[in-house]
């Protein structure tokens, strides 16, 4: 009786050593599938998200280049571009999907040119892109009043400066470009390409001589105290002084500047409520 | 019973077998995925390099490595710059600003500027490679090159003395070549040309050789930062013969607060100066042209007194003639009508060109009262929403956009007469002169670029003296300028590569 009893376990043996087997090999590739998803996904969706960034950067510089060639046509033409909002995720893994927001704001940059007697102020709006990444730095991109700005929070930089000349070394040129978005198609967020239609509708020339003082309010100083001290301006010999605040950027000049034309070109901008 | 023992012995040592084998592939498949982790992966694995964009430029002989987005990194990065047989490594921390510095990260918009020009050699090299290195982990971030172009800052200065030269008398002139910039500037050539009429009597300089025939100084030894070059140019001031067409325009107020007798002062003035030949040239480099303003609204608001017409032997009796014949026209001043019909005949006539000098001159004693839009019919245009003074502000940088002035030669004057309203006198010296800022004569400057002034009569009597000192100051006025024409380095800044002064020969 025990001798059977025996002999039925070690018959048994056998089946133990392919369950223990079968276990281990899950265990190493769960492993390796642990280790992947820890240390490389992050990676590889940081370097996606950055990839997407410098896509919708190309965008832009696009959408810059829309805007200047139709104040430059001076026709009432539509011109459109595509900005694509978040990352896709990676395949197989399905993991790593973002949503960014597009939108036109309204009243966003003012700008005051001033003499000792007189003054003009501008107002336009801003088309704004920002992102929502999960493992890459957030940023935002902006048209602000032609000024192409990149930006993460809170410093931002000039990427693109606004259409401007300088003449007989006082003389300046500036056009704004003031974009009015349409209500209910100035704003959209989520996944996928939108289309961005911009329209040329007039051009208004303002004039303002011996300018003494320039104030701006913007959500991006530092980007415009760039574009001020850029070498032109410097090299024109202009002698001035510059406060970058929170939201506000004032220069003052020692020697008038001659003559400050503003052009402002109005553009209507709508978001396509469809997607592509 | 043996044969069962037999049986147990043999089942058992497969099993043993079995385990073994499946021990020993495992082991294996471990040993080849650790393999493939350690050559693909790069095994043992530390945390990933940052991702983070960086751009390099030249700005003013420095290398401006700007954070342009992305992650910020450790100020602890190295810096490998090259450039011909030099090599640098430096550290980031140590060429950021204080504030970057605080949070020891290099954040975006944060710009690291290393001093190039502490390194003469650098403008040998064609370019400068750079490689930023990361810290932790230990990534190369960056590798570009950047192209060399050195920037100078040359600035030239010009003085007189004296500063009243008397015709037939020695004057010394003195030129002044300046390094404001950070590098090292050879090769300057510098242009000063003597009036035709200036008779060269010789010169010094601290480097150098000055040619009187071509008006060069070259061969000027390197100027290192912070040094300048200097010359003395002595001549015999002599009458000089104008090489440009000057093509004045006289605006005069012929309102209502004009009265007769003020009519003879401004006639007697302009005939008794325009007569003389050594004050107003009647060699036909001047071109005269004489506009009216006033009336009221609905009615002739401005006229051409004297056509564009040049002033020659031939011409002079009958210009003469014409200026003694002023009328006035009753009314209002309608000052932009004014500046608009005179820069339109003005731009009409056949010798006009932008490269003339061109000098306007305003004879008012009042603000303008009178709004003409620049609608072509030079008539007043009262229901036009702009004011009179903003009108004759608009007719006014019209006027100067159409001659396309430039400050060196051209202006804008202005002379009020028995004028008692002081803001009046300020709106034509920050408005109406040009090149701004206007100035209060006399006394005339005698610097360049030029200014516009307001030269102030007390009442109409004095009119006759005044525009005699109007006349004598801008047609005898001799502009001599020394320009920058080459230097080893390219200088951006060419407003301050070209300075000048204005004589003004004194009879003996």
């Amino acid at each position: 009786m025990k001798n059977s009893k025996k002999r039925k376990l070690t018959s048994h043996n056998s089946g133990v050593v392919g369950i223990v087997a079968t276990v281990l090999l899950i265990g190493l590739i769960i492993t390796f599938v642990g280790i992947l998803q820890t240390v490389h996904v992050p990676n590889w969706l940081k370097q996606k998200e950055a990839q997407h960034m410098n896509e919708v950067q190309t965008q832009f510089t696009q959408l810059k280049y829309t805007v200047d060639m139709l104040s430059l046509f001076g026709e009432p033409v539509s011109l459109t571009n595509y900005i694509t909002l978040g990352s896709e995720e990676l395949p197989i893994l399905n993991i790593g999907r973002t949503y960014d927001t597009l939108e036109i704001l309204s009243d966003n940059f003012m700008i005051t040119v001033s003499n000792a007697t007189d003054s003009f102020s501008s107002t336009t709006s801003d088309i704004l892109y920002s992102s929502k990444n999960s493992h890459f730095v957030d940023q935002v991109l902006c048209l602000e009043a032609g000024t192409l700005i990149l930006s993460q929070p809170p410093s931002s930089i000039l990427l693109g400066q606004p259409l401007f000349s300088i003449t007989n070394f006082t003389n300046v040129s500036l056009w704004l470009y003031n974009i009015a978005g349409l209500e209910g198609k100035s704003f959209v967020s989520g996944y996928g390409t939108y289309v961005l239609s911009n329209e040329y509708i007039n051009r208004t020339t303002h004039s303002i001589t011996e300018v003494t003082h320039i104030n701006i309010t913007t959500e991006f100083p530092e980007a415009w105290a760039d574009f001020f001290n850029s070498s032109a301006f410097v090299n024109s010999g202009l002698s001035y002084s510059m406060t970058v605040g929170n939201e506000t950027l004032d220069i003052e000049y020692n020697i008038s500047l001659g003559n400050f034309i503003i052009e402002v070109i109005d553009i209507r901008s709508q978001l396509a409520i469809w997607k592509y | 019973m043996k044969k069962n023992k037999y049986k147990y012995v043999t089942a058992q040592s497969h099993a043993l077998i079995e385990l073994s084998a499946t021990l020993l592939l495992l082991t294996l498949t471990v040993i080849f995925f650790a393999a493939i982790a350690y050559f693909f992966f790069s095994a043992p694995q530390t945390s990933p390099g940052p991702v983070i964009t960086i751009t390099g430029k030249l700005i003013d002989n420095n290398l401006v490595l700007e954070h342009m987005g992305g992650e910020a990194i450790s100020l602890n990065a190295t810096i490998g710059i090259s450039f011909g047989s030099t090599r640098l490594q430096i550290q980031a921390y140590d060429y950021i600003d204080t504030e970057a510095k605080k949070d020891g990260l290099w954040s975006f918009g944060e710009h690291v500027i290393y001093p190039m020009y502490i390194h003469p050699e650098y403008l040998e090299a064609q370019q400068i490679e750079v490689m930023i290195i990361n810290s932790d982990p230990a990534s190369s971030i960056m590798f570009s090159s950047v192209l060399i172009e050195p920037l100078s800052d040359l600035s030239v200065q010009v003085s007189i003395d004296p500063e009243s030269p008397i015709m037939g008398t020695p004057v010394t002139f003195t030129i002044t070549v300046l390094n404001n910039g950070n590098i090292n500037v050879s090769g300057v050539k510098l242009r000063f040309q003597l009036p035709v009429g200036f008779t060269f009597v010789g010169y010094s300089a601290t480097s150098g050789s000055y040619d009187n025939n071509t008006g060069f100084w070259e061969n000027i030894a390197m100027i290192h930062p912070g040094e300048s070059a200097v010359m003395n140019v002595t001549a015999i001031v002599g009458r000089v013969r104008p090489d440009e067409i000057t093509q004045i325009l006289i605006l005069i107020d012929g309102s209502g607060s004009i009265k007769k007798k003020d009519l003879d002062f401004i006639r007697n003035g302009f005939v008794t100066a325009i007569a003389n030949e050594s004050i107003f040239p009647q060699d036909g480099f001047v071109e005269l042209t004489i506009a009216e303003f006033g009336g009221n609204p609905g009615f002739l608001n401005t006229k051409i007194v004297l056509n564009s017409t040049k002033v020659t032997n031939e011409t002079i009796a009958s210009v003469l003639s014409t200026l003694d014949s002023i009328d006035t026209m009753p009314g209002l001043a309608a000052t932009s009508c004014g500046f608009l019909l005179g820069c339109d005949t003005v731009t009409a006539s056949s010798v006009f060109t932008p490269s003339n000098r061109h000098v306007t001159l305003l004879i008012t004693d009042g603000k303008a009262d009178l709004t003409c839009i620049i609608d072509g019919d030079y008539l007043a245009d009262p229901g036009s929403g702009v004011n009179p003074e903003n009108a004759t502000v608009i007719a006014r940088n019209y006027l100067i956009d159409e001659f396309e002035m430039n400050p060196m030669d051209d202006e804008i004057d202005v002379i009020p007469v028995h004028l008692t309203n002081y803001d009046t006198f300020v709106w034509f010296k920050d408005e109406i002169v040009w090149p701004q800022p206007g100035y209060c004569a006399p006394p005339m400057r005698t610097e360049l670029p030029l200014q516009g002034f307001v030269y102030n009569a007390t009442d109409w009597d004095q009119f006759p003296i005044v525009i005699n000192n109007f006349f004598t100051t801008v047609l005898n006025r001799i502009t001599i300028t020394a320009d920058i024409v080459q230097a080893s380095a390219i200088d951006p800044k060419v407003i301050n590569n070209i300075d000048g002064v204005l004589i003004i020969p004194q009879s003996p």
